[in-house]
């Protein structure tokens, strides 16, 4: 809409507005502004009102042109040479913070900075958000953010997180992966054992998880398949489907880590692009 | 994704003066422990003046309310106070609780109990009437699916303008004089139930605007009904959506006479289809809340092209979910400039009632796609499939904010009733102070829809560099839906906002 057209079509509608909240009973309709006289309307004043509110409505809408680019800009975030986050990797991590999981969490973490690859952007609100309550998590998210936190922490005020994280009295060490019991193979043994005797009960279960999230590579699918192998068991049914799906869910995850990780070969160049 | 209320909403559903008062000193984050939400739930613990904390949990699509408190109210102020939280500040999405849990469960099934043998709007007409006659208004232009009409074949006027159009009688479907009696007397009740309320219109600015019925929810709800009654049900939706306007800030006059205008217009439209040109007549009628047959859309020549899925919202209307998933045409290679081809699938789910998408937003694949009548056409059907759904693995072409304005602008003009433009654009986000962001290039800015709670999402993404945004423009704003980020080597992964 060109600037003079813009002008008489506001000073036409605060004509329009101002009757309309008063009334047309009680306040006159005005003649129609320079332009906007040839536009038709009914005899009635309050349908008329109504009709050449419709005309400038019309206008407005169809002829909107966007407002002037803002003179400033937000700086852009350092740059990162990683390469970006595989769609699988980001995926699996919004389940885990959707609840899925959420104690493969650490394990997530650590792999995606073993592999080299920049954490999935668009989680990280939700990373730095859950880590203003957890900071064993924060500092991990943090580290493997780079630049990105306090940029974005700075860029969006709105989210509520400190660009820096809040010193603290007594350091709490940084979040890490469920430790592999000594002896992997033996636990996914044991594990089993439990589950067909019903000692697996529902009181045991959390003690359960941790064992299989702690479970090196091979023992998890040992355990998969042995665990799929066992008739069904009334008592321990329940513990039996969250530790196969625990354990299905690391495995998923470490393959997809596995499958990305040629991808993230040291670039000598050191352009991601 | 969940639209979170505003906070004007929130207190809309106390239920006295008091409540809405108390609400207001609950909702301090300071109150609260363990709240969290999901997209289907708000909750947390209320710490106030007794041993144990109060449990509560309100389900946002419906909305419902428990809490653990021995008021009488419902909603009590624990509930309205940590919804306003919820509004005002955006509670942090959480795993769900057990008591969230067992009482949602404990929900849907009784929900489920009451639904059996009701039947629920599907794709496919049902062969039965419902038993009893759902107590819904279809969202816009939308109430092909609904059983009652879809199985009795004369209340569909089928593709044309025909019901209203004094001088076009309805193509009879066969010779029962029966069915052409009913259709004749359907369209005698829109067209008084058109009259009554474009007098209706005028009167709310013959008495003013400022005069205190507007402000009351029953003033609209019964006009809305009567439209209903009138089987305008579009135009009843639209009405609804106008009285959630009022008092929503110092300026609402001007958003109120903006849509009494745009309802004058169309009602004005709908009394006159007879002389209307047949595609702005057919978009009359659809707006008004008549419906086209499915069968009679797919009957029409399709568009055979490879069709990206690019963005995807939920919204609720009274008791349905409404889910729009947009879709464009890959094009190839051709001028940068060239308007795109827009293609809108709308899908129903009933009474909180979990909806499953069809489509994955970034998928792509070749297909018919049949549009509904209308002067700026964007619903369409899927037709038949000519390739598996794959995975796009490219951005679609952003326009620039000028030229994608521009082009929403045609649309308009065309159907100015239109209420929402899809939009896909190359641009950064820009903080203009007071949580208030622009979509911006060098030709222009947008403003995003007040209430956006994904924005840091979509700054995250970006990193302050151009990226894709796909979104829905309306008068309010642009409402981003999808972004792309960079996956590296020219590829881009689409992230739902």
């Amino acid at each position: 809409m060109s600037t003079e057209l813009a002008s008489s079509a506001a000073a036409e509608w605060s004509a329009l507005v101002t009757t309309a909240v008063l009334g047309a009973d009680r306040h006159p309709l005005p003649a129609a502004t320079d332009g906007w006289e040839r536009w038709p309307h009914s005899a009635d004043p309050a349908a008329a009102l109504l009709d050449r509110a419709a005309t400038v409505v019309v206008a407005r809408r169809a002829g909107a042109t966007p407002a002037p680019p803002p003179p400033g800009r937000l700086p852009e975030a350092p740059s990162d040479r990683r390469p970006p986050c595989t769609a699988s990797c980001a995926e699996r991590l919004r389940r885990i913070l959707a609840g899925e999981h959420d104690i493969v969490l650490g394990e997530w973490l650590a792999r995606c900075e073993q592999v080299g690859m920049q954490l999935p952007w668009a989680l990280l609100p939700a990373l730095l958000l859950r880590g203003r309550r957890r900071p064993e998590l924060d500092q991990v998210v943090r580290r493997l953010a780079g630049g990105r936190a306090a940029w974005l922490a700075q860029a969006v005020p709105e989210l509520g997180v400190k660009p820096a994280p809040a010193g603290r009295a007594t350091p709490v060490p940084p979040l890490q992966p469920v430790p592999a019991p000594p002896d992997s193979h033996a636990v996914v043994h044991v594990i089993i054992a439990q589950i067909e005797t019903g000692g697996a009960s529902w009181a045991s279960a959390p003690q359960l998880q941790l064992l299989v999230a702690g479970l090196v590579p091979d023992a998890l699918v040992t355990f998969v398949r042995e665990v799929n192998r066992l008739d069904y068991i009334a008592a321990t049914a329940r513990t039996r489907s969250e530790l196969t799906s625990l354990a299905e869910f690391r495995l998923a995850m470490l393959y997809e880590f596995e499958t990305a990780e040629p991808s993230a070969a040291p670039d000598p160049t050191g352009d991601p692009s | 994704m969940t639209v979170r209320p505003t906070p004007e909403q929130v207190l809309l559903l106390a239920p006295d003066r008091h409540v809405a008062a108390a609400a207001a000193g609950v909702a301090d984050a300071g109150n609260w422990s363990a709240a969290g939400c999901d997209d289907q739930a708000v909750w947390g613990l209320y710490i106030g003046s007794t041993a144990e904390p109060y449990e509560v949990s309100v389900e946002l699509t419906v909305p419902a309310f428990r809490c653990t408190c021995p008021s009488r109210k419902l909603p009590c102020k624990h509930c309205l106070g940590l919804l306003l939280l919820h509004a005002q500040h955006g509670v942090q999405p959480a795993r769900r609780l057990p008591f969230v849990d067992t009482w949602l469960q404990r929900r849907a099934s009784s929900r489920a109990a009451l639904e059996a043998g009701r039947a629920l709007p599907t794709d496919e007409p049902e062969p039965e009437p419902a038993p009893e006659p759902a107590p819904v208004v279809p969202p816009d232009a939308v109430v092909d699916s609904r059983p009652e009409v879809a199985a009795d074949g004369e209340l569909q006027v089928a593709v044309g303008r025909s019901a209203l159009g004094a001088t076009a009688p309805a193509q009879p479907r066969d010779g029962d004089p029966q069915r052409d009696k009913r259709r004749t007397e359907r369209a005698e009740r829109m067209r008084a139930g058109l009259v009554e309320f474009d007098r209706w219109l005028a009167d709310r600015v013959r008495v003013g605007l400022s005069a205190a019925e507007l402000a009351q929810p029953d003033t609209w709800d019964r006009v809305a009904a009567r439209l209903v009654d009138a089987q305008c049900g579009g135009l009843a939706n639209r009405v609804k959506r106008v009285a959630t306007r009022v008092g929503q800030h110092q300026q609402w006059h001007h958003d109120v006479l903006e849509e009494l205008a745009v309802l004058h217009l169309l009602v004005n439209g709908a009394l006159r289809t007879s002389v209307l040109p047949a595609d702005l007549a057919d978009g009359v009628h659809a707006a008004t809340g008549l419906t086209t047959l499915q069968a009679d859309v797919l009957a029409g020549v399709p568009s055979t092209a490879r069709w990206q899925v690019l963005g995807e919202s939920r919204v609720r209307e009274d008791r349905i979910t409404v889910q729009r998933t947009w879709l464009r045409a890959v094009d190839a290679a051709g001028s940068p400039d060239a308007a795109p081809t827009w293609a809108l699938v709308l899908s129903f789910g009933a009474l909180g009632n979990e909806l499953q998408s069809d489509y994955v937003v970034g998928a792509e694949f070749d297909a018919d796609v049949h549009w509904y009548p209308g002067a700026a056409p964007l619903r369409a059907l899927v037709g038949r499939m000519h390739s598996p759904v794959e995975r796009g693995v490219m951005a679609p072409r952003g326009l620039s904010v000028d030229r994608a304005i521009g082009l929403a602008g045609w649309a308009v003009a065309a159907e100015p009733w239109l209420e929402r433009v899809p939009l896909c654009i190359e641009v950064v986000p820009v903080p203009l102070g007071d949580g208030r962001w622009v979509l911006a290039d060098d030709t222009g800015a947008l403003p995003v829809v007040a209430g956006f709670w994904r924005l840091a999402e979509l700054v995250a993404v970006g990193g302050g560099r151009p990226a894709t945004v796909m979104g829905e423009w309306s008068a309010e704003g642009f409402l981003p839906l999808t972004v792309w980020a960079d996956t590296g080597r020219g590829t881009a992964a689409a992230v739902a906002l």
